[in-house]
C-alpha cells in the first residue's frame, strides 16, 4: 500500500507555464525511489511538493490517503517527511549531534551518527569544521532518526565524491529496507537511479515510470 | 530540540554577534537611561544651585527715615551718638509676611552683637577667662599672646577679646549658612525655642579646647556695660551645641569681625546677658526669606511691599538678592532644552539603528530558518526563539546600563553644569568691582562646584520602563525585521538558501 500518492498535480511558478503537468505516482514503505531528469526540469520542485515545502497549483498530495494540505503542512514537514539536502543544511553553530537532534532524541542521534561512522570527537565538534562527506551523513543521521515514514533526498551525492556517493547510496538503501521507510531521491546521476527500486523520469513536466535496468549507464 | 535550547546554543556559540549586539543594545540604554536621569539630576542641582547662589528678600528697619534717629551721648556725655530708634523686625512681622507669601522655604530674623566669651573651669563665669581667638586678618588680636595672657592672668582690653554675634530665629536659615559661608561639621543647629546654646567655630573649639556638649558664658561687652552705668556683667551660660567651619576666607581688619570668631545664639540667651535688651523693640535687624524655588523672588518682593509698612517712607524696606542667579538662570533653562533634545534624538537614531542591525541579522538567518522549517519546527516557534535571545540580550544589556549610565550622567551632568554655572558666575563677576568680586562672586563660583557635582540616582519606575520599553522595541524590531521572511513559503526560504 502506498503510503505517498501524488495525484493529477500541477505546478506553475507564473501561472503560464507548467512546471509539472498532471502528474501522479505513488510510493510504498520500504523502497528507494529515484527521480530521474535533467536540470531545472522540477525534480526538486516535485520533492518540495511532496514534503509539504509548497503547495500545487492543482491536484492533490496524499499521505497515507489523506490530503497534506488539509492535515498541516507545518505537521507534515514535522511528523511524515524529512529531508536530505544537496548542500547539507546543517545549522552552522550546532555540532553534528545537535544538528541531528533537532528532530529526535540526543541519544538516538548519537547512535545514528555512529552508525554513519562519526566519531566521538567529531560528533561534538561545529559541523563546519567536517569534511563534505561527513557533513552529508551528519544531514542523512538528522534525517534516519526523525521519527517520519518518508525520507526525501534531494540529490544527496551532489556534492560529494564517487566514493562517498557510493556510502551514501548504500546507507538510504539499508535504511529503506531496515527501517521500512519510503526514500525518495531527486538525482540527476543514472548510477545512483540505477540502486532504486522504482526510477521515474521527469521530462517537459510529465513524470513516467522507468525500471532501473533500462536505465542507460552514466549521468543523465 | 526546544526553542529554549536552539536560543541558548545560538548565543553562547555566535559569540561575535550576541556580543556585537549586546554592546549596541548596551550603548543605547545607557545613552537613554543616562540621559534620563541626567535630566531628572540637573533639575535637582539647577535648583540648589539656584538656591545657593544667595537667592533671597532681607527686610530691614527703614534707616534712611530721618524721624527713626535720636540724638544722644555716650561715656558720660563726651561722646555724641545717634541712636536708631526706628521699628525693627520682629517675629510677629516675619509671620504676617510668611502668611502672605507662598513657596517658602522658611526664614531667619537676624540680629548682631558684640560679647565676652569666658570659659570657666571651676564652673564659676566670675573665676574664668576669656577664649582666645583665632587670628584672623591684619590687626588681629595674637592668639598666642592671649594664650600666655590667660596663664599669667593679664588683664586684656574689651576689643581683643570680642566676639562676634548672630542672633537667630533658625541657624540653618541664617545667611551665613545659607550663603554657605560656614558650615555645620558636627552637632547641630539652634532654634528660637531654645535658651542657652551655641554654635561656636570648630578651630575656635580646638584651640581653646573645648568640644560639643562644654559650657562656656557670654556676657556683654564692657562698652555696653558703660553705657548703663553698671560695674558688673551678667553671664549667660551656653552649651556648645555645634560646630561649624569657615568655608569663605574675607579680608577683615580686626578678627573679631571674622566668621572665625564668629558664634550663633537665640534671642533667648541675648535676653539673659544683654544689659541693653529692654530698651530694644527687638534684638533682631533684619529677616531673610528664603524661597523654595528662587525664580519667584521677583514676584515675592512685590507682594511684602504691598504690606502696610513697606510703602514709600515706611518703617521698613525689603530688597532682593539674586544678582547671582539671574546670572546664570538663562544658560540653567538651556540646558534643560537640550538634554530633552538629547533624549529625543538618543530615542530615534537608537530605534533606527536597532531595527536596521536587527533586519540585517535576520536577514542572515534565512538559512537556519529554511532548515528549521524543514524540520518541521513552526514559524511561530522560530520568531519565539529569535525573541527569546533578543529578550536575554536586552534584559542583560537594560541590566548593565544602570550602572554605566549613572556613571556616564554623573560625570557628563558635572561637567556640563559646572560650565554653565562658571561661565555664568564668570560674566556676572565681570559686571562687579574688585571688592564685591571676593565678596561675592568668588565665593559664589566655590559653592557652585561642590553643588554642581550631580549624584544621579535612577529609580524603579526608570529602570521599569527602560526594562519595558527596551523589550517591547526589541520585540517590535524582531517581529517587524522577521515578518518579510516569514511571508515567503518554506521552499521560497529554502531557494534563497541556495
Amino acid at each position: 500500500m502506498s503510503i505517498m500518492e501524488v495525484r493529477s498535480v500541477t505546478y506553475s511558478y507564473d501561472g503560464t507555464k507548467n512546471v509539472l503537468n498532471d502528474i501522479s505516482a505513488s510510493f510504498e514503505e520500504g523502497k528507494v525511489y529515484a527521480i530521474l531528469g535533467p536540470s531545472g526540469c522540477g525534480k526538486t520542485t516535485l520533492l518540495s511538493l511532496i514534503g509539504g515545502l509548497d503547495v500545487p497549483t492543482s491536484g492533490t498530495i496524499l499521505f497515507d490517503g489523506t490530503d497534506i494540505q488539509q492535515a498541516g503542512l507545518e505537521a507534515h514537514r514535522s511528523k511524515h517527511v524529512s529531508f536530505i539536502f544537496q548542500n547539507y543544511n546543517l545549522i552552522d553553530y550546532m555540532t553534528p549531534i545537535e544538528n541531528a537532534a533537532l528532530s529526535a532524541t540526543k541519544e538516538a542521534a548519537g547512535a545514528a551518527l555512529k552508525r554513519l561512522g562519526l566519531t566521538d570527537s567529531e560528533i561534538k565538534r561545529n559541523v563546519l569544521k567536517l569534511s563534505g562527506g561527513q557533513q552529508q551523513r551528519v544531514a542523512i543521521a538528522r534525517a534516519l532518526v526523525a521519527d517520519t515514514r518518508v525520507i526525501l533526498a534531494d540529490e544527496p551525492t551532489g556534492n560529494v565524491d564517487d566514493a562517498m556517493s557510493v556510502e551514501i547510496t548504500k546507507i538510504l538503501k539499508e535504511s529503506a529496507k531496515e527501517t521500512g521507510k519510503c526514500v525518495i531521491i531527486v538525482t540527476h546521476s543514472i548510477d545512483l537511479a540505477k540502486e532504486a527500486d522504482t526510477v521515474f523520469v521527469l521530462k517537459n513536466g510529465v513524470l513516467q515510470e522507468q525500471k532501473p535496468a533500462e536505465l542507460e549507464t552514466g549521468s543523465n | 530540540m526546544s526553542l529554549i535550547r536552539r536560543a541558548f546554543l545560538y548565543l553562547t556559540r555566535k559569540r561575535v554577534k550576541t556580543t556585537s549586539l549586546f554592546v549596541i543594545v548596551l550603548v543605547i540604554a545607557t545613552l537613554a537611561l543616562s540621559s534620563v536621569s541626567l535630566k531628572d539630576a540637573l533639575e535637582t542641582a539647577q535648583l540648589n544651585v539656584r538656591q545657593s547662589l544667595g537667592g533671597c528678600l532681607i527686610v530691614v528697619p527703614n534707616y534712611d527715615k530721618t524721624e527713626n534717629w535720636e540724638a544722644d551721648t555716650i561715656m558720660g556725655g563726651t561722646i555724641p551718638v545717634m541712636n536708631f530708634t526706628g521699628m525693627r523686625p520682629t517675629k510677629e512681622l516675619a509671620e504676617t509676611i510668611e502668611q502672605e507669601l507662598d513657596g517658602l522655604q522658611g526664614y531667619n530674623l537676624s540680629g548682631g552683637d558684640f560679647v565676652r566669651l569666658f570659659k570657666a573651669p571651676d564652673g564659676n563665669p566670675q573665676n574664668g577667662y576669656d577664649l582666645s581667638h583665632i587670628a584672623v586678618g591684619i590687626n588681629s588680636y595674637d592668639a598666642k599672646l592671649m594664650a600666655e595672657a590667660k596663664e599669667s592672668g593679664f588683664a586684656h582690653s574689651d576689643n581683643a577679646a570680642t566676639y562676634n554675634v548672630s542672633v537667630c530665629t533658625d541657624s540653618s536659615l541664617d545667611y551665613y549658612f545659607m550663603n554657605n559661608e560656614v558650615r555645620l561639621v558636627a552637632g547641630r543647629h539652634i532654634n528660637e525655642n531654645e535658651t542657652g546654646v551655641v554654635m561656636i567655630n570648630e578651630k575656635l573649639a580646638e584651640f581653646n579646647d573645648l568640644q560639643i556638649g562644654d559650657m562656656i558664658y557670654v556676657r556683654d561687652s564692657n562698652v555696653h556695660l558703660y553705657q548703663k552705668g553698671m560695674t558688673e556683667a551678667v553671664f549667660a551660660p551656653v552649651e556648645i551645641v555645634g560646630l561649624f567651619e569657615v568655608v569663605k576666607e574675607y579680608p577683615v581688619e580686626f578678627s573679631f569681625t571674622a566668621p572665625e570668631n564668629m558664634i550663633f545664639i537665640t534671642a533667648g540667651t541675648r535676653e539673659i546677658y544683654d544689659v541693653t535688651y529692654e530698651e530694644r523693640t527687638s534684638p533682631f535687624k533684619s529677616i531673610y526669606f528664603y524661597a523654595e524655588e528662587p525664580d519667584d523672588l521677583d514676584h515675592m518682593i512685590e507682594q511684602v511691599q504691598a504690606l502696610p509698612g513697606f510703602e514709600e517712607g515706611g518703617d521698613f524696606v525689603v530688597t532682593v538678592r539674586n544678582e547671582a542667579l539671574n546670572a546664570i538662570k538663562g544658560p540653567l533653562q538651556n540646558i534643560g532644552q537640550i538634554v530633552t533634545i538629547l533624549i529625543v534624538l538618543i530615542l530615534v537614531v537608537g530605534v533606527i539603528i536597532l531595527s536596521l542591525v536587527l533586519s540585517a541579522r535576520t536577514k542572515e538567518r534565512v538559512r537556519e530558518t529554511g532548515i528549521l522549517l524543514s524540520v518541521g519546527v513552526k514559524k511561530t516557534n522560530i520568531l519565539l526563539q529569535y525573541l527569546v535571545e533578543m529578550t536575554v540580550i536586552v534584559l542583560l544589556a537594560c541590566t548593565v546600563s544602570v550602572f554605566s549610565s549613572m556613571l556616564v550622567a554623573e560625570n557628563a551632568g558635572t561637567m556640563i553644569l559646572q560650565d554653565t554655572v562658571n561661565s555664568g558666575i564668570e560674566s556676572y563677576t565681570q559686571q562687579l568691582d574688585e571688592e564685591e568680586r571676593v565678596n561675592n562672586a568668588d565665593v559664589a563660583a566655590e559653592e557652585t562646584q561642590n553643588l554642581t557635582k550631580l549624584t544621579v540616582s535612577i529609580g524603579a519606575g526608570e529602570i521599569a520602563v527602560l526594562y519595558a520599553g527596551g523589550l517591547l522595541l526589541a520585540w517590535i524590531a524582531v517581529a517587524a525585521s522577521s515578518v518579510p521572511l516569514f511571508r515567503l513559503k518554506p521552499r521560497e526560504i529554502l531557494s534563497r538558501m541556495s
